[in-house]
């Protein structure tokens, strides 16, 4: 059994995290932790593999043990046989450009003999769905991809206890039901997550909120919410795709190089909400970056209320909020942030509070489920007709998703809205959009 | 994020040993460094461009020169005011801007820069990562710093795409003009950067990594067509490091 006792964390200069969490893991006793961003789930799994106090200037007091060997007392490498974790921002974890070379490092590292340690890599990069992306450059996967990656890494590590730290998050919902599988047979789990999905349900032995720097029992809340509805008076742009063609090269790769995305057609509305849903990889944020003007067309037309419209105009209707939302801040600070779009401070400040920031935050030390809610202030400053939410929901709970939902079409925008959540896709009555391999329909 | 430069094709340049392209690379570029006549620099620079044009196509070549750009124009605005002495070339009334040693100076430098340029880009264009950190260790480089040079060498392009995803945030915001400055990029480059840092070293500890000599899952074979590639590529610069 690994046992944590009155764990205690802070990182320098800040207040501490927690200060006496205690939990305890047994064989085939999945857990779950459930807590709002920003309440230090990542910063519990970089504390248990050893990683917050050696490279993130983090202090910690307290036990963790298996068996009653004093885990704390490993080096991180050796401790690796023991716990390891899934990374939540993807981009950060990846270490080598192929991915073959991604999930045999770890292999190598255990020192299994050249034939069983390619069997093993092939086995799991058949499991996870990436044989064919073997010789692929890590960085030309999409989201989806390199969870499912990052997953194979952990995998090829094999530890005796698996933390996966927002793991369900991006995938979609044919694999998040096989990563269940797979989470099922392994002897000791600890899942992190933001929001509690309904495939979770009649999984866990055990759930946690982390709150307040305490664990204290999670209770399955019941979750029932209804898309907001648009002010009428809004509804008076519209985006319309016709027969839109894109190729793009997955440059490093001998098999399947060549990406070809179709959408015959498409109709997004101010003051409406959207869905698009689809498989990892099919090609839901190339679609994304097609519309918000990061990418041009090969064929085909796309229209602002009736008028074509090139890819410079859309950058300045469209609003898209990257899957990881990272990639959209740049500056310092989150009043940088803000400042870098508001037209006064008092703006920024009120927004700020709106979302729930901190204005003093740096920027690249904020949770990744803060990054979105920095992300979601930006555009909502910007006040676009159109706004595409990618996956806006992983990383936050449901009811920040909704919010955020809600204040943007009270500003009368036309959201597009990804997302592999069943509970979102279920409960939506609008339109919706499936891409299927490259083809929108 | 680590990034590969990559690009699938199927040259003679792909397809030649990682190990013998290696040494071509370093013996190519010590041959061009130590070149001393004009004649010999441009033979050696437009080897290295037509076999890009042969191994990559038009399309990357000409990539690979937008690349560097612009450090092609600096030196040339620039190196030839670093030699004051010798023949006046350009002459602002009585004043000498540029001497004809200084102006060969800068074409010999200009040469040697794309040579170079050229060469490196190629070997990562050419050549899997996995497989030159295969090549160093053939070479008995210490499993440590192979993986350091290959984790030094994917960061260059992962800054790359952190500018261009800096770039991106920046026109999605409508920023431009003055606010486009240089300074938020750059400074958001440089933290990304020292982000990386920790990041990499904690992603490597906890997937065992201790820099102790591990068996890697392939392996370079030697044989007579090997080894005969790899005569070749130390060969041909030796001959240019004669010839200079």
């Amino acid at each position: 059994m690994f046992s944590i006792r009155n764990l205690a964390l802070n990182y320098e200069g800040e207040d501490s995290l927690f200060s006496s969490l205690s939990l305890d893991i047994e064989r085939g006793k999945p857990t779950l932790i459930i807590s709002e961003p920003g309440e230090g789930k990542t910063s519990l799994a970089k504390l248990l593999t050893g990683v917050a106090d050696k490279f993130y200037a983090a202090s910690y007091s307290g036990t963790f043990s298996y068996d009653g060997l004093d885990l704390f007392s490993l080096s991180v490498p050796i401790r690796k046989s023991y716990v390891a974790r899934s990374i939540q921002n993807t981009d950060d974890a990846i270490l080598f450009p192929t991915v073959s070379d991604e999930v045999a490092f770890p292999l190598e590292q255990r020192s299994l003999d050249p034939s069983e340690l390619k069997s093993t890599l092939s086995s799991i990069l058949g499991k996870y769905g990436l044989s064919q992306y073997c010789d692929a450059d890590t960085s030309e996967l999409s989201g989806g991809e390199k969870r499912r990656l990052n997953l194979a890494v952990l995998e090829a590590i094999n530890p005796k206890l698996y933390i996966y730290d927002e793991a369900f998050d991006e995938l979609s919902s044919k694999w998040r039901k096989r990563l269940l599988s797979y989470v099922s047979e392994k002897a000791y789990v600890i899942v992190l997550g933001s929001h509690y999905l309904k495939e979770y349900d009649g999984f866990f032995s055990s759930s946690y909120e982390l709150k307040g720097g305490r664990l204290i029992p999670y209770e399955k809340p019941s979750i029932s919410f209804s898309f907001p509805k648009a002010k009428p008076d809004a509804l008076s742009h519209s985006i319309e795709l016709s027969n839109i063609t894109f190729r793009q090269e997955h440059k490093a790769m001998e098999r399947g190089g060549l990406f070809t995305l179709k959408a015959p057609s498409m109709v997004i509305r101010s003051g409406e909400v959207s869905l698009l849903t689809g498989d990892n990889g099919s090609g839901k944020s190339t679609l994304s970056r097609l519309i918000s003007g990061l990418r041009e067309e090969d064929e085909g037309t796309m229209r602002y209320d009736g008028r074509r419209i090139g890819a410079k105009e859309r950058r300045r209707v469209v609003s898209y909020l990257f899957q990881n939302p990272f990639s959209m801040l740049y500056l310092p600070t989150v009043r940088d942030e803000l400042m870098s779009v508001a037209s006064s401070s008092e703006e920024a400040i009120r927004v700020a509070s709106l979302f729930s920031l901190s204005l003093d935050s740096y920027t690249q030390e904020l949770s990744y489920g803060k990054a979105k809610l920095l992300e979601s202030a930006i555009y909502y400053i910007l006040n676009r007709p159109f706004a595409i939410f990618d996956e806006m929901d992983s990383a936050i709970s449901y009811a920040d998703t909704m919010r955020i939902l809600s204040l943007y079409l009270e500003k009368g925008a036309g959201v597009l809205m990804i997302s592999h959540d069943e509970r979102i896709i279920s409960s939506f009555r609008g339109v919706h959009y499936q891409m299927k391999d490259g083809l929108l329909s | 994020m680590k990034m590969g430069s990559y690009i699938y094709r199927k040259s003679f340049y792909h397809a030649f040993d990682s190990r013998a392209k290696l040494l071509f690379s370093l013996l190519f570029s010590i041959a061009l460094i130590v070149s001393a006549s004009v004649y010999h620099a441009l033979a050696m620079a437009a080897i290295m461009v037509l076999i890009s044009f042969l191994s990559l196509g038009m399309r990357e070549t000409l990539m690979n020169f937008k690349r560097i750009l612009l450090l092609i124009i600096f030196i040339i605005l620039f190196s030839p005011l670093s030699m004051r002495t010798g023949r006046p070339l350009v002459t602002l009334h009585s004043f000498t801007l540029i001497t004809y040693e200084g102006a060969f100076y800068s074409l010999m430098v200009l040469l040697k820069f794309i040579g170079i340029s050229f060469i490196f880009s190629l070997l990562l264009e050419t050549e899997r990562m996995e497989d030159l950190i295969r090549a160093l260790r053939y070479f008995k480089v210490p499993y440590g710093v192979s993986i350091t040079i290959s984790m030094t060498l994917s960061l260059i392009p992962a800054l790359i795409y952190r500018y261009s995803e800096i770039r991106e945030a920046m026109a999605l915001r409508g920023i431009k003009g003055r606010k486009r400055a240089m300074m938020a990029p750059l400074s958001s480059l440089i933290v990304s950067a020292v982000k990386m840092i920790p990041d990499s070293a904690s992603m490597l500890e906890e997937r065992g990594f201790t820099s102790k000599e591990v068996p890697s899952y392939k392996k370079l074979d030697m044989n007579a067509f090997i080894f005969t590639q790899i005569a070749i590529s130390v060969i041909i610069p030796v001959i240019f490091i004669i010839w200079r």
